[in-house]
């Protein structure tokens, strides 16, 4: 009877290990990340092409060329971000399969105490009350602790602690000075674009570093796994 | 604990929890909302045989959740933890506990 219950005990501390490693093995599925990014790289490059564009000549095309451009980048990292990443974020992992999480809905107030925020010191800055040091710190910081907040209830933690570490970072560079690219080239370029270019930098970055811890947790559920080798894995049939 | 008492847990332990494959399944299902099949076979290392075996027999007792789908002209199974099944691994735990305490 006691070999028994010290087996009991072996496999049930052997089966705690492997729900906690299964646990952070889906929490750190990082590759449905690179459609936002991508999304916002495309962005970033159309944004400075269209000032680009604007400041070389102002025509009633070039006028039309940069609304359709504020439409599209609105409107992309609006209703497309939120209606591509649900629908391919597991695409990249159709080999090692599907696990979708109990996932909390954000709250309607933290939406609203996030946008508020960003959106006053964008305007302050807009309206020169705001050196657009101060801002883009100030909407770097706030971006960081919204999206620390928002992995915990995706139940993303890991690309989400990542993600904000690097914007802190960066929030940090550009409060001391150190990081001021288009400085000299007008509102939009000294807050906007560096925005964008910040965050599809941080995201990429967040996204390597998870699919590598990822890659190792897999490699960790192997060894600790119970029950021998599978067969080559091929999809579902 | 009395020997009685003992054989008392023994004889209320779900045998169909009971076994590590279906353990482990129920034990991944618990955490997740929903799970498919190759995510199963990665995780467990079991060959496929084995593990369509071990949730059929999960399925029949009604324990776990079956949905088939089609994604395009490919068949997809995802698998779901039923509140029996929940229960009943719960309750596996509590006499596990009970007889192997900490």
């Amino acid at each position: 009877m006691s070999g028994d219950i010290k087996n009991y005990k072996e496999e049930a501390e052997k089966l705690n290990r492997l729900g906690r490693l299964v646990d952070r093995y889906a929490q750190s599925r990082s590759l449905g990340l690179l459609l936002p990014i991508t999304l916002l790289i495309i962005n970033a490059l159309l944004t400075i092409g269209a000032i680009e564009l604007v400041s070389f000549k102002v025509t009633w095309w070039t006028c039309t060329v940069l609304v359709l451009v504020t439409l599209w980048v609105v409107c992309s990292s609006t209703w497309l971000a939120f209606k591509l990443v649900p629908k391919y974020e597991y695409s990249f992992y159709r080999k090692d399969g599907e696990i979708k999480l109990e996932r909390e809905k954000v709250p309607v107030w933290a939406w609203g105490a996030y946008l508020i925020t960003a959106c006053g010191a964008t305007l302050l800055s807009a309206f020169d009350i705001m050196p657009v040091r101060w801002a883009l710190t100030l909407v770097l910081v706030i971006l960081a602790v919204f999206v620390l907040y928002v992995s915990g209830k995706e139940k993303n933690k890991i690309s989400g602690i990542v993600f904000s570490i690097l914007m802190f970072v960066v929030g940090i560079l550009t409060a001391s000075g150190t990081l001021s690219p288009f400085a000299e080239k007008g509102w939009l370029c000294s807050f906007f674009v560096p925005l964008m270019i910040y965050i599809a930098a941080a995201g990429l970055m967040a996204m390597v570093v998870v699919h590598i811890y990822n890659r190792r947790i897999l490699r960790k559920i192997k060894e600790v796994r119970p029950f021998g080798e599978q067969e080559a894995g091929k999809p579902d049939s | 604990m009395s020997k009685k008492q003992v054989n008392q847990i023994h004889n209320s332990i779900n045998r169909v929890v009971h076994e590590p494959v279906r353990l482990a399944i129920l034990k991944i299902l618990t955490s997740a909302k929903e799970v498919d099949f190759n995510f199963l076979l990665t995780t467990l290392g079991v060959t496929k045989g084995n593990l369509a075996t071990h949730i059929n027999k999960l399925e029949t007792t009604g324990l776990l959740e079956v949905k088939k789908e089609f994604r395009g002209k490919v068949p997809h199974t995802s698998y779901k933890i039923t509140r029996t099944g929940r229960r009943q691994f719960q309750k596996y735990w509590e006499n596990m506990k009970a007889l192997a305490p900490e």
